[in-house]
């Protein structure tokens, strides 16, 4: 970590407040360079449909389009502007909907945070539908001047902090732990977390029970009369471990502040009191839980005794310290070696864009939780030689545990159970987001799990790195007879915290001319991380071998490029391009 | 320093060197020439070039002149065998450091610039050598480490152990180290691409690449590339796409932009939108001029100056900034200047001078491509700045967007000429201001090229921004 000597280099509070300013800048100018595109060059960039046909619309001012080429990465809830493409002040604001990919039809609705007329639409002709941007960053701007005139936190992110922690509290943090049944490496991170008198690190490799210890932490903390503000970067992970609590304690008082996400119907059954509205009041115990965002909203007045931050690898420095403001003990626990916070912009200052926690880290060190329960023993050993230096064991129950099988498909070699890691190479060239050739072969993996195998549906996970992929192999899925809403079939980023029994990974990408320039998006060695370690026996991944083939330019993206060519040469690998390919180099 | 310049003898094949795996990331074409082209047909080196080799040789000279103790051996040009044998020696007598040895494989020749003894049991005795090499460059590359990995390997397998680490001296003199082991997988393609080239020099054709320009085989691959009316020749192709297109029966620029995108999506599985846009491409390589688009319609970026920097990447060095008001071309456009400026931090509070006393508050400015604002915000983010970052707006994503261009565009030079059908290195090349800062008329030169490209950036944005940003402010109003 830099700790800049020259007394007039701008201070860390400085240069955050920077990077909010350049991201907001970036946004908006990424924005207008988009526009300044050409339809057709918005389409490829995945920010743009083009030819929407307006079918109907509906009383609730829903209009249905006929879509036949959707390469877009937007997603369900995405501002979206519809129009012509050209003259964006007359376009409709408006929210990207449902998209059925086997019948084309794709649904726009009114954005509710929006005022005016609807402009009229005229039914048969065609639209272009465009990203909209949205500016969230200012109120972040006042929560780094607020956090950085707090002296301890100032401390605390310049690595100076001596941490504090209660021997007591921490000792009989130690037998509470140990008598609910964790594990040796959960309990000293447990005890660490309530004992400390500022600051906590947990790190929580994939599938070390990390929900499990945040809500035995938060059980006993709230037990003892605590109150919690718990935090994440996003809705599905604060959801996440709010329920998990409730499974584990009744009678906990639990709020969530803000937008309930999609589960709120789910944490209203389980008694999570939803906080919206201007002068609602959070709960004056128990656990009080949002994004960083709602957090930020809280008054000054609203004190905890901690904040407790969940999937703090994702969580950039100035969306941490929101939640700061709130206690004076924090405990962070996350994963540097999963996904990284989503930064949009070019940043010189690399500092500014690291995660809260891998800053911290970097200062302070962190418990680790060294054993997994979901990987068996191959899964494992991959993942673990790749991103933890080998420090990451398969608990005993998971190590030894296989797929089911049942040999005699045409995709045996692929699907071996004794082969926990595989590469399935299909040869093409395709310099897109999208790759017919592999998307055809996850839909036949897929149908011969379910068929042949006897997997259930929401035992598979398909994972892309582009949204154009995810399409193609929701589209290959539907030919191929295979239509189940609990198969999960999504970019990688959506599938971190969750598990399944087997995961495919498709990369999409054959031509690596086009690699070197994203080399720096695609090579993510935290995205691979997350991608094979959400399988609890089988990871196949399925590649083009112009995949591994780049040789990006700056030293950082060759070591990541270089995790995936050891990769591709230590994996047992089935080629089935003669079946699925298209052209090789 | 590169390695192995001269060729095998009559019946041998060459032999796989470190320069060949610094090269092949950039062009395997130009390694499958450096191993069996006719070295005649290489054009000159330019004056620039010259000056970037001579900076190189100076750097390296002056790095080595602080390893007084340090041996290097002494042998007939190409007699690897004779050096070999002598850096052997050096090495089991454990001599601090070498200069230059040479490390021989089955088929493979290295020449690091520096072996350095450091403790620890090797075949040698209680000592063994780590290596090292000096580069003129501000920051790492891909092709220098990958170099040091190919003779980390050469040595470990002469020393009977791995090197801890190898390392690299940069243009500031500071040695970095990097953990060599992780990028094995990718050396061993490498290598077994140049040995496949060393073999069969044919299973490589150029494509045309932004590095061309700099290549001094570029007098014999150009040629060929304009003869075969190759695909490489249209804006946004990739040597993948090449090949897909190829495969399916569309081997030229005229093929292309009469091709059937739905029927060729339908064979190649590429995406419609793509093939549109290639296809458009290729209309305009016919053409041989641009094809007007019609992107949307951004908010009005108007009015707006336009600023410009040449600089000295070696020396990271500002050798002249440049501002004009959008608006002012033809004839004599007002430009506002700083010439040579004292020193970066001069250079910088110059142009924020300039911005603040040339250009109105709330105007945008415009600017060709990352350099200018990836220079501001390297100094803003070590001093108290003005709050500039708001104002850049990116001429070149404008461009790209308002036209299909009838070649590949690698940056201005590309779309002036094609934009504009000006020479755009008439008042010399982008690359040779450093050159041009070493002549007596070096502040001549420099003023007469950035106003060059300034000239061209006002034109560029005339012909092909402005006055649709015009319209929109107007429509605005």
């Amino acid at each position: 970590m830099r700790r800049s000597d020259d007394p007039d280099a701008p201070s860390l509070e400085a240069r955050l407040l920077r990077f909010l300013e350049r991201e907001e800048v970036d946004e908006r100018r990424s924005s207008d360079e988009l526009r300044a595109l050409s339809v057709e060059d918005r389409v490829l960039e995945g920010e743009c449909i083009q030819d929407a046909v307006l079918e109907q619309v509906s009383a609730d001012d829903v209009h249905v389009f006929r879509v036949t080429e959707n390469l877009s990465k937007f997603r369900n809830g995405d501002a979206v502007a519809l129009g012509d493409g050209i003259e964006f002040d007359a376009a409709w604001p408006c929210v990207y909907g449902e998209f059925d990919a086997r019948e084309g039809r794709l649904r726009i609705e009114r954005d509710r945070f929006v005022r005016g007329d609807l402009p009229a639409f005229e039914t048969g002709r065609r639209y272009v539908i465009d990203r909209r941007s949205l500016g969230l960053r200012g109120r972040l701007r006042e929560v780094v001047r607020s956090g950085f005139a707090d002296p301890r936190i100032a401390e605390v992110f310049a690595g100076t902090h001596a941490i504090e922690s209660d021997a007591a509290r921490h000792a009989r943090a130690v037998e509470k732990l140990t008598a609910a049944g964790l594990h040796a490496s959960q309990v000293e991170a447990g005890a660490a977390a309530i004992g400390t008198e500022s600051l906590a690190l947990v790190q929580g490799p994939p599938g070390t029970g990390k929900t499990r210890l945040l809500a035995e932490i938060l059980r006993l903390l709230g037990g003892a009369g605590c109150r919690i503000a718990l935090g994440a970067f996003t809705h599905r992970a604060v959801d996440n471990v709010l329920l998990a609590l409730r499974r584990l304690d009744p009678d906990v008082p639990l709020a969530k502040i803000g937008n309930p996400g999609s589960e709120a119907a789910l944490l209203r059954r389980a008694g999570v009191r939803i906080v919206a509205g201007r002068g609602a009041r959070p709960p004056a115990t128990g656990v009080v839980a949002g994004t960083p965002y709602a957090l930020a909203r809280l008054p000054a007045s609203e004190r905890f005794h901690y904040t407790v931050f969940d999937e703090a690898g994702q969580l950039p420095i100035p969306h941490a310290i929101a939640g700061m403001l709130l206690a004076k003990r924090w405990v962070f626990v996350g994963d540097h070696r999963q996904l990284p916070p989503v930064v949009t912009a070019e940043h010189a200052d690399t500092e500014v864009t690291a995660s809260a926690f891998e800053r911290l880290h970097g200062f302070y060190g962190s418990h680790l939780l060294d054993t997994t329960w979901r990987m068996n023993d191959g899964v494992c050993a991959v993942v673990a030689e790749l991103f933890y230096d080998g420090r990451l064991h398969p608990a005993e129950e998971a190590a030894a545990r296989r797929m089911p099988f049942v040999p005699g498909g045409t995709l045996d070699e692929v699907l071996d159970p004794e082969r926990p890691v595989v590469l399935a190479r299909v040869d093409h060239l395709q310099p897109g987001k999208r790759s017919v050739e592999e998307a055809r072969l996850c839909a036949d993996l897929v149908a011969e799990l379910l068929r042949r195998h006897g997997l259930d549906p929401a035992e598979i996970a398909v994972v892309a790195p582009f949204r154009a992929q995810v399409r193609a192999i929701r589209s290959a899925l539907q030919e191929a007879g295979v239509d189940s809403e609990d198969l999960v079939v999504d970019t990688v980023e959506r599938v971190q915290g969750q598990e399944r029994e087997v995961v495919i990974l498709s990369l999409a990408v054959g031509d690596p001319a086009t690699l070197d320039s994203r080399s720096k998006f695609f090579f993510s060695t935290n995205r691979l991380n997350v991608a094979l370690s959400r399988a609890r026996t089988k990871s196949i991944l399925v590649a083009s071998r112009g995949a591994f083939g780049a040789l990006p330019a700056d030293p950082e993206s060759l070591y990541a490029v270089a995790v995936f060519k050891q990769l591709a040469r230590q994996l047992p690998t089935v080629d089935l391009t003669a079946v699925y390919g298209g052209v090789r180099g | 320093m590169s390695d192995g310049s001269s060729g095998p003898g009559p019946g041998q094949l060459p032999a796989i060197t470190g320069t060949h795996v610094y090269t092949l990331p950039g062009c395997a074409r130009r390694v499958a020439l450096d191993m069996h082209g006719d070295r005649a047909l290489r054009r000159d080196l330019r004056a620039e070039e010259e000056l970037v080799l001579a900076r190189g040789r100076e750097h390296e000279e002056r790095f080595v002149a602080g390893l007084a103790a340090w041996c290097e051996p002494r042998y007939d040009r190409a007699d690897w065998e004779r050096g070999a044998q002598q850096t052997r020696e050096f090495l089991v007598a454990g001599v601090p450091g070498v200069l230059q040895g040479v490390l021989l494989g089955d088929d493979r020749l290295g020449i690091p610039d520096l072996l350095r003894r450091e403790a620890g049991a090797s075949v040698f005795g209680e000592h063994h050598y780590v290596v090292g090499d000096v580069k003129s460059s501000s920051r790492p590359r891909s092709d220098q480490l990958l170099q040091v990995v190919f003779y980390a390997e050469m040595l470990a397998e002469l020393q009977q152990r791995e090197p801890d680490y190898v390392y690299l001296v940069l243009k500031d003199g500071e040695e970095r180290r990097y953990d060599w082991k992780p990028l094995r997988a990718a050396l061993a393609e490498v290598v077994e691409r140049i040995g496949e080239l060393r073999a069969e020099p044919a299973t490589t054709r150029p494509f045309l690449l932004r590095n061309c320009e700099g290549c001094r085989w570029s007098e014999v691959c150009l040629p060929e590339l304009r003869e075969a009316r190759d695909l490489s020749l249209v804006n946004g192709m990739t040597a993948g796409l090449r090949s897909t297109l190829e495969a399916a029966g569309v081997a030229t620029v005229e093929a292309l932009a009469k091709a059937v995108v739905e029927r060729l999506a339908r064979r190649t599985h590429l995406e419609p939108a793509m093939l549109r846009r290639l296809r458009r491409a290729a209309e305009a390589a016919v053409a041989g001029q641009p094809l007007r688009e019609r992107p949307g319609r951004t908010a009005a970026i108007h009015p707006a100056a336009v600023v410009h920097l040449l600089t000295d990447p070696f020396a990271e060095r500002t050798l002249w900034i440049g501002i004009a008001r959008r608006g002012e071309r033809g004839g004599e456009p007002r430009i506002e200047e700083v010439v040579l400026p004292e020193s970066e931090d001069a250079a910088f509070e110059s142009f924020c001078d300039l911005v603040t006393r040339v250009v109105p508050a709330g105007w945008s400015l415009l600017h060709y491509g990352r350099a200018l604002p990836d220079w501001f915000e390297r100094h803003a983010v070590r001093r108290r700045a003005p709050w500039l970052e708001e104002r850049f707006v990116d001429l070149a994503r404008r461009l790209r967007g308002a036209a299909s261009w009838p070649g590949p565009v690698f940056g201005l030079a590309e779309h002036v000429a094609f934009g504009l059908g000006r020479d755009p290195h008439r008042a010399g090349r982008t690359a040779a201001g450093a050159w041009m800062a070493t002549q007596d008329d070096g502040a001549a030169r420099l003023r007469a090229k950035g106003r060059a490209d300034l000239d061209d950036l006002l034109e560029l944005d005339a012909v092909f921004l402005a006055a649709e940003d015009r319209a929109v402010a107007e429509a605005a109003e």
